[in-house]
């Protein structure tokens, strides 16, 4: 392959923190809040031109849907304050025991949060490069309008999701063959429905969980689950799409409006989401996707008719990419058997969506999620949050959980800053402490 | 300031082509369209997650609400968006003037169909942010995505990011206002829930002319339908519900019979430098509150939106103004006030001007000739610029700003462009009259 010589180059340090956190989707808004709360300098990087992540960009806001019975154990924490911040600033849909965020509207209860917080918050900010000191890292490199600068921080916390800043430090990690990994989703809603001939249709025809996870247990199948294939299947059968589309349909955000605001119905395998070029096939294809989907739902779908395009994500979503190999290595063993870690950063539901894997919480049961997973290794003074973190396939489809996110973020943030308060690094850091001010921040250890 | 020294690096080059255009915006995308159907190998590249820019990312979708009875347009690419729009169901009736408003959403889709026709190579999410040059020509870019840092190397290069990024990496001199006085930043957005015939009620009630938000007219405007909005706002900040001073104020557009208005454009943020991080975080942010504020205004004093509620913020804030290059040629008030013509004519566009409040209507079929010497950058070699940053003064501005002029600048480019490279010249010395002669086949109105 060709290459071409870039020089030395002299750029400006546009500011200096003391936590630094790239990305602010569930793992990185969770870092960031819960990180200047406890005192300290934090600065959040943002790509795009709102936080939020997954939630604003790829329009998922169903944080909590695992949430079936009173039985369900959360960690609390910054993620259930999310649910109910949205609630209280009427960006939500209270439906069951969770809350259906707005993803329009989170771009705003986020503005709000991180206006609240003091935290220094950058958007429109691509973090391109780290800065090392031997295995230390001191900063990071950015992009934007202003041209390139670099941030120098004491700890950086990467929440790409992606592990971005992992790799750029060199350390370890794994990405397995894209054609094993989750698919990608690109995300719409759509205006003009009759939601109540819909809703009157979805009764008449209860789906359950089952219809999704091969490898699930009985109580899942008894589970009420917001799952459409039929229109999509008659339209294949009749040649109106193509046959290798996979469309199948969540849907659960509906306003008296005429909205299906955020329908998470396609689902594209085989793209690695580290590649630019994947990345671009995937988004034009999806949107593809989207046309067919809804071609499909007007035709044969009671109530959608008259329905158009409202809204396509931002930005695809992104399931599953690189995870980083952890001071711990979260095991299937572990999430299955309710593991309990000393180091825990707080609890997680037994919730497992992914993989081919569906397993409800319904019963109660939980794990702790270990500090110990989003430590890195090899490099100092660098934490992961997010679905990123270390473990294998299938603690990814309980670690990749928006939930989880914001506990392996919140996690993150209290650690980053002890660790800095007490000038340790983060892998020295006095786990009691960190769990000391979790809990005082309203999370559950145990 | 202080500063870090980065070390040298080596890094793979990703891809070769023969136009690279950086920036797809109404701008952009002309350019690469017309590039590619001028027969040239062209890479398009975003760095969003899709193409249009201010059309889909910026959400606004009025690309011709300035025509009128007797206006006359380039045609091009710019009309094609709106036929194919329209084709599409893309489209909505411009409540203002005689075209079809873009559906910004849909156009994602739109835009995508376009470029897989045309035959572009896209690349989305992926930042172009320097350059590589020999001298005084660019000979390649350097990107930054989620594969890392890359080069891609081309003939010529189109810089349609708006703010003339590219340029100014070069070292070509441009212009730009003080902050202070720019025109400001929109966050535009959409309600949902709107009794659409309530409000229609009311505007027919209480109706607006471009006399009563035009600083400067040409007195023929002062009457005209206008889809200015400004009483709720006004009221809310006499009720203490939007704090003293904040420009919320403007227009709302499309509406549906879905029951939404959409790409409502009254938030503003003054004293933003688009070209400062910084300054776009502030605006990102108080953009959005400033629209929060704007619904809960319209939903108190405005019938028909008594149940409204917000539907959806714009990707990213709207930007009118930063850097205008200073190119070889710098088009003046005057030319675009007294019909100017041009031997060098890229495409004629209409006697319409909006800026700093400055607005004259294209009712007469007056127009303007662009000259090809507008979008070429001074001091550097096989680099072309197009959109709001192509040269112009400060009143010519408030014609070359608008989306269609963009689209005209934008296939102009193009097709020099391509052109330069089935040349083998340098496009600062690109044969204008066969470039004339593409732009025609491709319908373009060049006198």
């Amino acid at each position: 392959m060709e290459t071409i010589e870039i020089p030395v180059k002299t750029i400006p340090i546009m500011a200096k923190t003391d936590v630094l956190v790239i990305g602010s989707g569930p793992g990185g808004l969770s870092a960031a809040l819960a990180c200047a709360r406890e005192g300290v300098d934090t600065m959040l990087v943002e790509r795009y031109g709102c936080f939020g992540g997954n939630i604003t960009q790829s329009m998922i806001g169903t944080l909590a849907w695992y949430r079936s019975n009173d039985k369900v154990v959360d960690a609390g924490g910054v993620g259930c304050e999310f649910e109910q911040r949205s609630r209280e600033m009427g960006a939500s849909l209270s439906i069951f025991l969770y809350e259906i965020i707005d993803t329009e509207m989170f771009k705003y209860v986020a503005d709000t949060l991180v206006q609240e917080s003091g935290l220094v918050p950058v958007l429109h900010c691509s973090t391109v490069d780290v800065i090392m000191e031997g295995n230390k890292i001191k900063g990071v490199i950015t992009e934007s309008k202003s041209g390139r600068q670099a941030i120098l921080a004491k700890r950086v916390i990467d929440a790409t999701g992606d592990a971005d800043i992992a790799h750029f430090c060199g350390a370890p990690y794994r990405l397995d063959p894209k054609d094993t990994l989750e698919p990608v989703s690109v995300n719409f809603g759509c205006s003009g429905v009759d939601v109540q001939t819909f809703l009157d249709y979805i009764i008449n025809r209860q789906t359950s969980i089952a219809d999704w996870g091969q490898e699930s247990g009985e109580k899942e199948a008894k589970e009420f689950s917001t799952f459409l294939v039929e229109p999509f299947t008659k339209a294949k059968e009749n040649g109106e799409i193509p046959e290798y589309a996979h469309l199948a349909s969540y849907w659960n955000d509906f306003t008296d409006a005429g909205e299906v605001r955020s329908l998470n119905a396609i689902h594209m395998p085989g793209y690695d989401c580290t590649d630019v070029q994947d990345l671009t096939k995937a988004e034009i294809e999806g949107r593809k996707h989207v046309m067919w989907a809804i071609k499909a739902l007007k035709k044969y779908t009671p109530g959608f008719d008259k329905a158009r395009l409202r809204t396509i994500g931002a930005s695809l979503g992104t399931r599953e990419s690189r995870k980083i190999l952890g001071a711990y290595n979260l095991t299937k063993h572990d999430v299955l058997n309710e593991a309990r870690f000393k180091d825990s950063i707080g609890i997680n539901p037994e919730f497992l969506d992914g993989n081919n894997t569906a397993i409800m919480p319904s019963t109660g049961r939980y794990f702790h999620v270990p500090y110990g997973i989003i430590l890195p290794q090899k490099v100092e003074n660098l934490l992961v949050a997010g679905r990123c973190v270390a473990g294998d396939k299938i603690t990814h489809a309980a670690t990749r959980q928006m939930m989880c996110c914001t506990v392996t973020g919140q996690g993150a943030g209290v650690a980053a800053a002890v660790s800095v308060k007490d000038k340790v690094t983060c892998r020295g850091v006095d786990i009691s402490k960190v769990q000391k001010a979790l809990k005082k921040q309203g999370v559950r250890i145990e | 300031m202080e500063h870090y020294v980065e070390p040298s690096k080596t890094i793979p080059v990703m891809a070769k082509t023969d136009v690279l255009v950086i920036g797809s915006g109404p701008a952009g995308l002309s350019a690469a369209l017309a590039s590619a159907r001028a027969g040239a190998s062209t890479m398009l590249v975003e760095r969003y997650g899709c193409f249009g820019g201010n059309i889909t990312l910026a959400m606004v979708g009025t690309i011709s609400w300035y025509r009128r009875e007797h206006t006359i347009d380039a045609g091009g690419i710019g009309v094609e968006f709106e036929m194919r729009a329209k084709k599409m169901g893309a489209s909505h009736k411009d409540p203002e003037g005689d075209g079809e408003m873009l559906d910004t959403d849909m156009f994602k889709y739109v835009a995508d169909v376009l470029i897989e026709e045309a035959g572009i190579i896209p690349l989305l999410h992926c930042m172009v942010t320097d350059v590589i040059m020999e001298g005084d020509t660019i000979t390649g870019v350097i990107t930054e995505s989620k594969s890392g840092r890359q080069a891609i190397m081309a003939k010529q290069f189109i810089d349609a990011t708006g703010d003339a990024d590219l340029a100014f990496k070069t070292g070509a001199p441009f212009r730009k206002e003080p902050k202070e006085s720019m025109m400001g930043t929109t966050t535009s957005f959409g309600c949902s829930g709107v009794d659409v015939d309530a409000f229609l009620s009311y505007v027919k009630g209480n109706p607006s002319t471009l006399g009563d938000w035009a600083l400067e007219t040409t007195g023929k405007e002062d009457d005209m339908f206008s889809t200015f909005i400004s009483e709720p706002f006004e009221k809310a900040t006499a009720a203490g519900e939007i704090p003293a001073g904040t420009p919320i104020i403007g227009y709302w557009d499309t509406l549906t019979d879905a029951g939404e208005a959409m790409n409502i454009d009254v938030a503003h943020v003054l004293n933003i430098d688009a070209t400062d991080v910084r300054d776009l975080t502030h605006a990102e942010i108080m953009g959005r509150q400033e629209a929060v504020w704007a619904v809960a205004a319209l939903k108190k004093y405005t019938p028909g939106f008594e149940k409204a509620r917000l539907r959806t913020f714009n990707s990213s804030v709207g930007i009118r103004e930063s850097r205008e290059i200073i190119g070889e040629y710098i088009i003046t008030e005057d030319d675009v006030k007294s019909q100017a013509r041009f031997k060098d004519s890229i495409g004629i566009f209409p006697e319409f001007l909006d800026a700093y409040g400055v607005v004259t209507m294209p009712t007469t079929g007056r127009y303007l000739q662009l000259p090809f010497r507008a979008i070429l950058p001074l001091k550097v070699e096989n680099l072309l610029v197009a959109g709001r940053c192509i040269s112009a003064d400060k009143i010519a501005f408030a014609a070359t700003r608008q989306m269609m002029c963009c689209c005209v600048s934008g296939q102009g480019a193009g097709v020099a462009a391509a052109v330069s490279v089935k040349q083998n010249v340098n496009c600062r010395l690109v044969d204008i009259k066969k470039v004339q002669k593409i732009l025609k086949e491709q319908q373009v109105r060049i006198d």
